[in-house]
């Protein structure tokens, strides 16, 4: 723990840090995924899965408080050397690849509203130089910076707010009823719906960094993320209704057009102000996780030469995925997989060995 | 092992005053004293050099340098009695007809004490010199700094001389925990520095790291503050102020209330106030002068104008070279009809128009003030008339320009103004190239910055990140003083609260 310093972070920024990370990209098309899987009833799919995360936060901060280690460590004293060292890298390639997904997106939805001539190597530098400075200084300046997603956040809810009026809130009737043929597609649904909420796995690397009690704001992070995503779903199916919500690809920023206020007329680049740094901070965390990862299984290679090796990787992968249908499959695929996986059945797996083997606290 | 001192090291440090291996002054006797001082301090034209026989006969030699000693009390007080005196008396330090002196037995000591101003004795037979403190040189009055002005309040400020500065701040905090640690600093030449800061408030560990990064300090003199700022701040590549810096007594005293720790420099006015916060550059000491509603009020505009310095331009580059839709229709044609003949794109009109300003800043500062005054009005109104009217720059970028200087002006702090005039051309040029996004991009590559800044390992983007909401109510406004109760927590001062503690 030398470098502790700089990459310890209070309770509070964690909140923020997690908020953060899940909100900042996943929200973006997350409403169309809802739907497409339970039809205009899709926000129950959306709660359902943050009920999900909420257990996964359970089950991971119960992981942490046992070992108080992250989980290169955990893994290392529960399967022994070569496993754990086998399970470190597999977990620190899920890390890359969400980081990898998170960045194309990001790309993605940059290539749609700003910038369709730029050459894409130009774009993705671009975009990753104030992640890789971000990750230079350490996790405390991740965590500071993340605070600020909260004036996002804000933004958020004051388009909801004095959007209310243009919604239909009759096309979320009937409440409880989904349509048969849907229930095929809620599989395939709740994968587009897990990118959403893909973040709480980061605990899984930064719980030993929390200065003090983590579990408390692992929730409250958990129960805000699961609180706004569900609501601005159904705000979603309200304003569009169930057809033309499933056409938009952003439905985020489908809204955000037709924000208007008196003398500036157009909301849309002031809202996008506020909110690009927040899809900025969710590439962030899973590369700064990928890094501590790679930091901790590698330690005698220089800080800074594995970032830069890691984020040349990342970056080259996403000049990879710059189709929008193949981006949007890759992401969905390993979200489920980073989702499920890594944030609750490793934890749970580890959980249940740590108890046979009478490991931890 | 012998450690290794490369070769100016080793010269230097026979020169150094604390050294103890400085030849000793007396070794061979009186004649070897004088003929050592006067070979030491040749072709020194202002060393003043008069003998005396004392009652009973033996010489005497009294050097000093001239400009550095009050001759007034030489010539009245001590001249006379040396004279007069027998040599008992002389050895009888109760009886010396002056506050200070001082016994010197090395060559260096001796010199040393010439140079702050003493006069040295040197007797027949004796196995040292006394150093009668006589000093008396040319001194500025006490005045306002002019760069830190004050509507209200005290007028006066920190002077050249140390000991004045010090007896400044001992006038506003007259208790003895008020403590003054001085050091010396200088391989070639000694620089005297004071650190200042209230013993049941200050942090020792804080004050020991100070202490430690000045003791590392490697220069042949220290002649400015900001020469320690440098040498001694974590990150030196920054274009921001890490330390603050303050030629006013009353703005020392209250950061002495406030836990820091203030470093004085003999021979400058100006004097630094460890440790600093991004926020404490936008404090001005007339907002605690009245009414705290206004005083929040002007803070908050303060704050509005460090967005409008750093980002306005850019903004204003980005909407209309990329998001020209984003400006309502009713602004839109008339900002359209003002560049209609301006044949640069708006990026280069901004840098055209901010390169212009900064050229008209140097010039006034450099010249006299009431030639500056003239540059003033030539440059902003002539110039920026001439160039909306031949079509070079639009009259609206005269206006965002004008805006911004104005706003840079408005911060408080030189330093940190110094700052924002330069951080906002890289921005403009990320705004030109990529829009709203680059500024966002530099936006946030700037905030990461701050973010990671730290001011004697505190951090300086406090109290917002991390976030300590005790002591929100002296950042962005300034809060009653009932309820200014906490210290600034990046002080981590002994005593947290102010007054009688919390209640």
């Amino acid at each position: 723990m030398a470098d502790a310093p700089r990459h310890e972070i209070t309770p509070g920024q964690l909140v923020g840090f997690l908020i953060s990370s899940q909100l900042g990209l996943g929200i973006l098309g997350l409403p169309r995924y809802a739907v497409e899987g339970l039809g205009h009833a899709g926000w129950w799919l959306v709660l359902g899965l943050g009920l999900v995360s909420l257990a996964g936060i359970a089950l991971i901060t119960s992981l942490g408080g046992r070992f108080r280690a992250s989980i290169v460590g955990i893994n290392f004293t529960i399967l022994g050397k070569t496993g754990g060292f086998l399970a470190n890298l597999l977990v620190f390639l899920l890390f890359l690849a969400s980081s990898l997904t998170n960045l194309a997106v990001y790309l993605q939805t940059m290539r749609i509203f700003f910038f369709r001539e730029t050459p894409t190597w130009v774009l993705t530098a671009f975009l990753v130089a104030p992640t890789f400075y971000q990750i230079t200084k350490g996790l405390k300046v991740i965590a500071r910076f993340d605070t600020f997603v909260y004036l996002a956040l804000f933004f958020l809810l004051a388009m909801m707010a004095t959007n209310v009026a243009k919604a239909e809130w009759s096309f979320l009737f009937p409440l409880t009823r989904f349509r048969p043929e849907n229930l095929a597609g809620l599989a395939r649904a709740a994968m587009g719906v897990a990118f959403g909420f893909l973040g709480h796995e980061l605990l899984l690397v930064v719980y030993p960094w929390v200065e003090g009690e983590a579990r408390g704001p692992a929730f409250l992070a958990g129960g805000v993320t699961a609180l706004v995503l569900t609501s601005f779903t159904a705000f979603a199916v309200a304003f569009f209704g169930e057809p033309f919500l499933s056409k938009q690809v952003f439905p985020l920023l489908g809204i955000v057009r037709t924000w208007q206020a008196p003398v500036v007329d157009r909301l849309d680049i002031y809202f996008l102000m506020f909110w690009l740094p927040a899809m900025g901070a969710g590439f962030t965390a899973f590369l700064a996780a990928a890094q501590l990862i790679a930091a901790e299984l590698f330690p005698r290679l220089s800080y800074r030469l594995l970032l830069l090796l890691i984020s040349g990787l990342v970056s080259t992968g996403a000049l990879f995925l710059r189709d929008f249908d193949t981006a949007e499959s890759v992401v969905q695929m390993i979200a489920a997989v980073d989702f499920f996986g890594l944030g609750l059945a490793l934890p749970a797996l580890l959980l249940v060995l740590a108890r046979l083997k009478g490991l931890g606290k | 092992m012998r450690e290794r001192i490369p070769r100016r090291r080793r010269k230097v440090a026979a020169r150094s005053p604390e050294d103890s291996s400085s030849p000793e002054l007396f070794a061979g006797g009186y004649a070897a004293a004088l003929a050592r001082l006067e070979k030491e301090l040749r072709d020194c034209p202002d060393l003043v050099r008069r003998r005396l026989t004392l009652q009973g006969g033996k010489e005497a030699t009294l050097f000093f340098l001239d400009g550095l000693v009050d001759r007034d009390l030489l010539q009245r007080d001590l001249l006379g009695f040396l004279s007069a005196a027998p040599e008992a008396v002389l050895t009888d330090p109760s009886s010396l007809p002056v506050a200070e002196w001082k016994e010197e037995t090395t060559l260096a000591g001796a010199v040393e004490r010439l140079f702050y101003g003493f006069v040295l004795l040197v007797v027949e037979e004796w196995p040292y010199a006394l150093a009668f403190a006589l000093k008396g040189w040319k001194e500025r009055s006490l005045e306002e700094p002019q760069v830190e002005r004050n509507i209200r309040g005290a007028h006066e400020g920190f002077t050249e001389d140390l000991g004045t500065n010090m007896a400044l701040l001992r006038r506003r905090l007259r208790t003895p925990q008020l403590k003054f640690h001085l050091v010396k600093l200088g391989e070639r030449v000694s620089s005297r520095v004071c650190l200042a800061y209230l013993e049941d408030l200050a942090c020792p560990e804080l004050l020991d790291r100070l202490k430690g990064r000045l003791a590392r300090v490697d220069l042949d003199a220290v002649q400015f503050p900001s020469y320690l700022e440098q040498l001694t701040a974590e990150h030196p590549f920054s274009p921001f102020p890490q330390y603050e810096t303050t030629e006013r007594p009353d703005k020392a005293a209250a950061a002495l209330l406030e836990g820091r720790v203030v470093v004085l420099l003999d021979g400058a006015p100006g004097s630094l106030l460890i440790p600093a916060n991004f926020f404490q550059f936008f404090q001005a000491p007339d907002d605690y002068n009245m009414s705290w509603v206004v005083a929040s009020t002007i803070r908050f505009f303060r704050i509005l104008a460090v967005f409008l310095a750093i980002l306005l331009p850019s903004f204003y580059v980005a909407l209309l070279t990329f998001h020209y839709e984003a400006i309502p229709w009713s602004l839109l044609l008339p900002l359209v009809a003002a560049r209609t003949k301006v044949p640069l794109p708006p990026v280069m009109e901004a840098f055209f128009m901010a390169f212009i300003i900064e050229l008209i800043f140097e010039a006034a500062v450099r010249l006299p003030s009431y030639i500056g005054q003239v540059i003033g009005i030539v440059g902003g109104l002539v110039i920026g008339q001439a160039i909306v009217a031949a079509g070079i720059v639009s009259n609206v970028m005269v206006i965002i320009i004008g805006v911004t200087a104005v706003a840079n002006f408005a911060v408080p702090a030189h330093e940190m103004s110094l700052a924002m005039r330069f951080i906002r051309f890289p921005i403009m040029l990320l705004s030109a190239l990529f829009g709203i996004v680059g500024l966002l991009v530099g936006g946030s590559l700037l905030l990461t910055h701050l973010l990671g800044l730290e001011s004697l390992g505190q951090p300086y983007f406090s109290p917002l990140a991390p976030f300590r909401p005790e002591n929100l109510k002296d950042a962005f406004v300034r809060g009653p003083l009932t309820a200014q109760g906490p210290r600034p927590r990046v002080t981590r001062p002994l005593d947290p609260y102010r007054g009688k503690g919390r209640r």
